[in-house]
C-alpha cells in the first residue's frame, strides 16, 4: 500500500487527473509526496482529482511512520479554493489482510449558513472519499512484488522500501540510508503532453460517435 | 533483506553554491532528478536550517532546497553532472 506514495503515473489512470508536479521526499520517519494535478476533461466530476472544468488540486501527503498518512489538500475549482485533510491509517490484522480506516475534514468556506456548510462539507468529503477509494480498489487487488523491474522514469520504490525497513528494525540498528534525506523529482511536462493527446483523441472519438448517432437518428 | 534495485545508478556529488553542502545527485533524463543527502548534509543545509527554525520542528520535511536545485541545473548545463539513464547489467 505504501508504494502508492511514489507512483506518479497512477494519477492519470486511477484518479483521472494529469499530474502536473510530482516530488517525493523521504527523511527520518516521514515519507512525503508533493503533488499538483489538473482534472482530465474526458472524465469529469468523478472525484476530487477529476472535478471537471478547470479544477486543480494541490496535495501534500505524508506518511508519519509505516501506517499513518495525513494528506493536506487544496482544491481550486471555478475560482473557489477548498481546503481539506484526508487522514488514513492501515495495519495488518492477518498475514493476508489489513484494517484500513480513513476520514476527511473540510475547512468551512466563508459566507455559508450552518446548514449550507454541513451540506457542503458532507458532499465535499464524499468527493474526496471517491478519490481515495480509487486507490482502495487497487489495494484490494494487488500483491507485493519484492523485486520489481523499474524503468528510468519509475518512482523510488526501492528507496521507499528501504525507508520502510526502519520500522521493522531495532532503533539501535537503524542504518543511515533508511533515514537520510532522499528526494525524487520528475518533471511531468512530457508525459502530460502525451496524456493530453490521448485525452484529446478520446474526446474526438466521443464527438464523432455523438455526431454519428445524431445522423442516424 | 529486501531485493535490490537491478538498475545501476551513477550518482555524482554536487556542491551547493549557497552554503557549500554536498549531496549525491543522479539525473536519468533532463526530467528526472534524485538527490541523496547524508544526515550531516541535511542538517547543514542553510535553507533547511531556516525552514526548520520557521516550522519549529515536526511536520513534513522541506520540499527542497532551491539553491541546491540551481546548483544541479548549473552542473548539468556546464557538463559537470552527466545526464544518464541507469544501466541494467
Amino acid at each position: 500500500m505504501v508504494d502508492n506514495v511514489v507512483d506518479m503515473a497512477h494519477f492519470f489512470y486511477i484518479h483521472f487527473a494529469f499530474p502536473t508536479y510530482f516530488k517525493n521526499v523521504l527523511e527520518g520517519h516521514v515519507a512525503t509526496q508533493y503533488l499538483r494535478t489538473k482534472a482530465r476533461p474526458d472524465v469529469a466530476g468523478a472525484s476530487n482529482y477529476a472535478a471537471g472544468g478547470e479544477s486543480t488540486l494541490h496535495s501534500d501527503a505524508s506518511y508519519f511512520g509505516p501506517s499513518y498518512m495525513i494528506d493536506n489538500l487544496k482544491q481550486d475549482y471555478q475560482g473557489m479554493t477548498v481546503e481539506s485533510v484526508l487522514t488514513n491509517c492501515h495495519y495488518p490484522v492477518t498475514p493476508t489482510s489489513f484494517m484500513l480506516q480513513w476520514g476527511v475534514i473540510v475547512r468551512r468556506p466563508p459566507g455559508l449558513s450552518d446548514s449550507q456548510a454541513a451540506r457542503f462539507g458532507s458532499k465535499f468529503a464524499k468527493f474526496v472519499g471517491v478519490g481515495f477509494e480509487q486507490d482502495v480498489a487497487i489495494w484490494l487487488n494487488k500483491t507485493q512484488i519484492d523485486n520489481p523491474l523499474l524503468c528510468a522514469e519509475d518512482g523510488p520504490v526501492y528507496q521507499l522500501r528501504r525507508w520502510y525497513e526502519q520500522f521493522y528494525t531495532d532503533v539501535a540498528d537503524i542504518e543511515p540510508d533508511m533515514v537520510a534525506r532522499y528526494e525524487f523529482e520528475i518533471d511531468t511536462t512530457q508525459p502530460v503532453a502525451g496524456w493530453e493527446a490521448e485525452v484529446a483523441g478520446n474526446l474526438a472519438l466521443r464527438r464523432a460517435a455523438a455526431d454519428e448517432s445524431r445522423g442516424a437518428g | 533483506m529486501p531485493a535490490a534495485d537491478e538498475r545501476r545508478v551513477s550518482a555524482q556529488p554536487v556542491r551547493c553554491g549557497r552554503c557549500g553542502t554536498t549531496a549525491l545527485v543522479a539525473k536519468f533524463s533532463p526530467q528526472h532528478t534524485s538527490v541523496q543527502w547524508t544526515l550531516a548534509a541535511a542538517v547543514g543545509c542553510a535553507e533547511f536550517r531556516a525552514a526548520r527554525a520557521a516550522a519549529g520542528g515536526g511536520g513534513a520535511p522541506s520540499e527542497g532546497c532551491a539553491a541546491l536545485r540551481d546548483s544541479i541545473d548549473a552542473a548539468v548545463a556546464s557538463g559537470r553532472l552527466t545526464v544518464r539513464p541507469p544501466a541494467y547489467e
